[in-house]
């Protein structure tokens, strides 16, 4: 070992050099990385909607004055219906991926100490509309979609459904069917019962929530009244009757609710798929820039590395030479400079680690990002470790080629 | 001397091609990342009224009332506040503005009505901002009563209701009155669209919103509450501290939804009003309509910087671009030390022929400064490449995204610094090589 460190002390200059390279890259790969991880959440988690091009949306439906009394949304439910070519059709209070209002709030599992933070979706046949795909109990009864809720809905009793990242987080024993969730901690909140339990269901606004609250949503059926902001989700039979559906989708509701919609505030109509492409077009650019990042940042640090161990060698030749013709076997070499690669690389590592934790903190500052995981700074180290093996590889070898007869010449 | 030292430095490049082209590639993506979020950065944070926006001036009131009684004077005012105030004529200018949708459409043409913004505000608006104008100009004061229906539009509407011709005279449908086009815009676009932000310090800088182009209607106040018949549907409820506001008039409702910007043009004009504003406060106070006395009067700058218009990310991908460039930078002082430590003999060989050291020094540092201003080439080329990307991107700021002259010359001027820097330690380094030990070992 003695014999690596020395002349890495007697030669701080390029050593020097390569440390705080690879601190600097650590650091800010490291968080890149981090950040990259965080964009990716919404883009790689399952939404649990099926068939995301056949289902319409007509939102973004602002009443003028008092809100729709619900026998005329019903109504409009209804002629939804009778449209050919639709099978389902949703009379809703919010939606996933974007809607113009969100329920959302802490809800806690009776009687335990079970508690997330979870969005809450209302609304008759959201189950079917939104073709989630049920992994234990049942749906909603036809019972239990005509109930009228006096206000929202929040507050009153009833079953719900749940996602199965919220059954495992309320209820980690694995039994969630039947148990009682309460809707916030005040002593009259609403209890609900759970009959079902869905494989995924993203929530709406993803960009504002907490990464671990993403698939945490709740279903209940029934209708809520005095809502200001209701929309309706319209589940097509085949692709091929999309087009026709969103039309007679929008001239339905223009003709049931538009004389009554606030001038200015245009209703939207569109497809689930096609609301989740836009909402997802950002952090999908995010993605790239910072993939792009990473990538040439690791880029140039390797150049970085492998220039100056290059120049590191090439000054040894005449010292490995000797060493060579004193008896070193070529592997002796090799392993000699990818010791001391190792070593330098460490020590940058180090100092990367620190500098990345306080690049985080910064960040967490400024930026309300949340604590760089712990296991990203071993992860970042093997990368590290592994980029400077490979810059260090063709030096090493070139090294290893030297013959011993170098060491005759012009000593 | 210079010729000279430039003459070894080609050689010295051409020398060693790979070498050469890794560096000056590593600090070509260095500055053209960095130069690329600086210059949106800059763009962003730029001054929206060039030339006066240091006379311009946004004073705030508390209107609000229990039960949703806010601790900060608010971004706008009740309607009664804001009339007091602007009709008081106490500042050089002053106007207000309110932004609300609505759908618009040329009689008789048979288009479907279009849906667009509107700002309610009065005739110094344009004067006070720079507005430029294509055709017509702005309404006269007299206009500002509550039966006159003129309207200015912007260039964009222009071309898209009249092809872009003279269209001063001529009629628009907006909602279900007639209003005459008295004015056409030429283009405009303030970045951000500062006389209408709101909240920024709190939406935790998700302010890309903040540059959208600005509105593509503009109408008397009076004028805009005839044709809303008193609602404004751009007010968000909860600009409103009492729930008794559906179906009142804007006029009379508990909501703060105008802005006044006022323009003073000395600091004694300042100090006056700022006290004029107190009193009214105070008074306010005392008559019992508000209930708290608080006032702001800030300048345009400073309430952009209340507000931290820059958004996050764009910040954000400031300081990572810099702190690559940075790893960039410790890259290039590794390999030009190599360069010109590898070159050892030859500079020995020079030493010994009585160059001085401050000879081989510049010499490096022309080395240092070539390779910078080839880095610059590629910087420019890559920021372009960088602001093209941008201008993709699906955010407001987009079209703002281009390079102009400072940032340009910025561009070679931060390469050639980042060598020139880079090169002193490797140069030092160099200039100091011992003369006979090099000589022996040549």
């Amino acid at each position: 070992m003695r014999h690596i460190v020395k002349p890495l002390l007697r030669h701080r200059m390029m050593p020097l050099l390569v440390v705080l390279q690879v601190a600097l890259a650590c650091a800010i790969a490291c968080n890149a990385l981090f950040l990259l991880q965080q964009k990716l959440v919404p883009l790689l988690t399952p939404d649990g909607v099926g068939q995301p091009q056949q289902l319409v949306v007509a939102w973004n439906l602002a009443p003028r004055g008092q809100p729709w009394p619900v026998s005329t949304l019903r109504q409009t439910a209804a002629e939804l219906r009778a449209i050919p070519g639709v099978t389902v059709v949703s009379l809703a209070g919010s939606w996933p991926m974007e809607t113009m209002a969100q329920m959302t709030g802490t809800v806690l599992a009776d009687g335990r100490d079970g508690k997330a933070d979870a969005v809450i979706y209302i609304g008759d046949h959201l189950r079917s509309t939104l073709d989630l795909k049920l992994v234990a109990g049942r749906d909603f009864s036809a019972a239990e979609d005509v109930v009228v809720y006096k206000n929202i809905g929040i507050d009153d009793d009833g079953p719900t459904i749940i996602t199965r990242a919220l059954a495992n987080r309320l209820f980690p024993d694995g039994h969630a069917l039947g148990k009682v969730i309460r809707i916030g901690d005040q002593a009259d909140a609403g209890r609900r019962t759970v009959v079902g339990v869905v494989a995924h269901l993203m929530r709406n606004k993803f960009s504002q929530d907490n990464r671990d609250d993403i698939d945490y949503s709740m279903l209940f059926p029934g209708t809520p009244s005095n809502w200001p902001v209701p929309m309706f989700g319209v589940r097509v039979r085949s692709a091929a009757e999309v087009a026709s559906v969103l039309k007679a989708v929008k001239a339905t509701v223009q003709r049931e609710l538009g004389s009554n919609m606030i001038q200015g505030i245009d209703p939207a109509y569109e497809t689930y798929g096609d609301m989740r492409q836009r909402m997802l077009a950002q952090p999908r650019a995010a993605v790239w820039l910072l993939s792009g990042v990473s990538l040439i940042v690791l880029l140039v640090a390797l150049v970085g590395i492998m220039g100056m161990t290059s120049y590191w060698v090439q000054q040894r030749t005449r010292q490995i030479g000797i060493r060579r013709a004193l008896g070193a076997k070529r592997s002796d070499i090799l392993h000699h400079i990818q010791w001391e690669n190792l070593m330098v690389m460490s020590a940058g590592i180090l100092l990367g680690m620190v500098l990345a934790y306080a690049v985080n903190l910064w960040l967490m500052r400024h930026y309300e990002l949340t604590r760089l995981p712990w296991q990203y700074l071993p992860l970042g180290a093997v990368l590290m470790l592994a980029l400077g093996q490979l810059a260090v590889l063709s030096p090493a070898l070139r090294a290893a080629k030297v013959p011993p007869v170098v060491a005759t010449r012009s000593v | 001397m210079f010729g000279y030292y430039l003459d070894l430095a080609l050689r010295s490049l051409r020398r060693s091609k790979t070498l050469a082209t890794m560096m000056v590639m590593a600090l070509a993506v260095g500055i053209g990342a960095s130069m690329t979020t600086l210059t949106v950065a800059h763009l962003l944070s730029g001054d929206p009224v060039p030339g006066h926006s240091a006379t311009l001036y946004h004073p705030q009131l508390n209107p609000t009332m229990p039960p949703r009684l806010v601790h900060e004077p608010t971004s706008a005012m009740d309607y009664r506040s804001a009339m007091d105030l602007w009709s008081a004529h106490r500042a050089d200018r002053q106007t207000l503005v309110a932004s609300s949708p609505v759908k618009v459409r040329v009689e008789g043409s048979g288009e479907p009505p279009l849906p667009r913004q509107v700002l309610l505000t009065t005739s110094d608006f344009f004067p006070m901002f720079d507005v430029p104008f294509r055709y017509g100009g702005p309404w006269a004061p007299t206009d500002e009563g509550p039966h006159a229906r003129v309207v200015v539009i912007s260039s964009t509407l222009n071309e898209q209701l009249f092809g872009g011709a003279n269209s001063v005279g001529r009629s628009l449908r907006l909602r279900d009155s007639d209003v005459r086009i008295v004015g056409v815009m030429a283009p405009w676009r303030p970045a951000p669209r500062f006389y209408d932000i709101w909240q920024g310090r709190y939406r935790h800088g998700n302010t890309e919103s903040f540059y959208n182009d600005p509105e593509d209607i503009y109408t008397p106040v009076a004028t805009g509450l005839d044709i809303f018949a008193g609602q404004v549907p751009g007010v968000p409820v909860h600009f409103c501290w009492d729930m008794g506001a559906d179906g009142k008039s804007m006029q009379t409702a508990p909501c703060a939804w105008l802005s006044l910007w006022v323009q003073l043009s000395s600091p004694a004009k300042v100090h006056n009003y700022a006290e004029f504003l107190k009193g009214y406060a105070q008074q306010q106070k005392r008559l019992g309509r508000y209930t708290s006395d608080q006032t702001r009067l800030q300048s345009l700058m400073q309430w952009l910087e209340w507000n931290r218009v820059v958004p996050g990310t764009v910040r954000m991908q400031a300081w990572m671009a810099q702190a690559f460039l940075l790893i960039c930078l410790v890259n290039t002082v590794g390999l030009l030390l190599t360069r010109f430590l590898r070159r050892s003999g030859e500079i020995g060989v020079r030493r010994a022929m009585g160059a001085s050291r401050r000879a081989v020094f510049t010499q490096c540092l022309v080395e240092a400064g070539l390779i910078g201003l080839l880095g610059g080439v590629g910087g420019w080329l890559l920021t372009l490449l960088g602001l093209w990307m941008v201008r993709q991107q699906p955010v407001a700021y987009a079209d703002l995204a281009h390079l102009d002259l400072p940032m340009f010359f910025g561009t070679f001027a931060m390469s050639l610094a980042a060598s020139l820097l880079a090169g002193v330690l490797p140069a030092l380094r160099a200039s100091r090589v011992p003369i006979g030990f090099q000589l022996k070992t040549l």
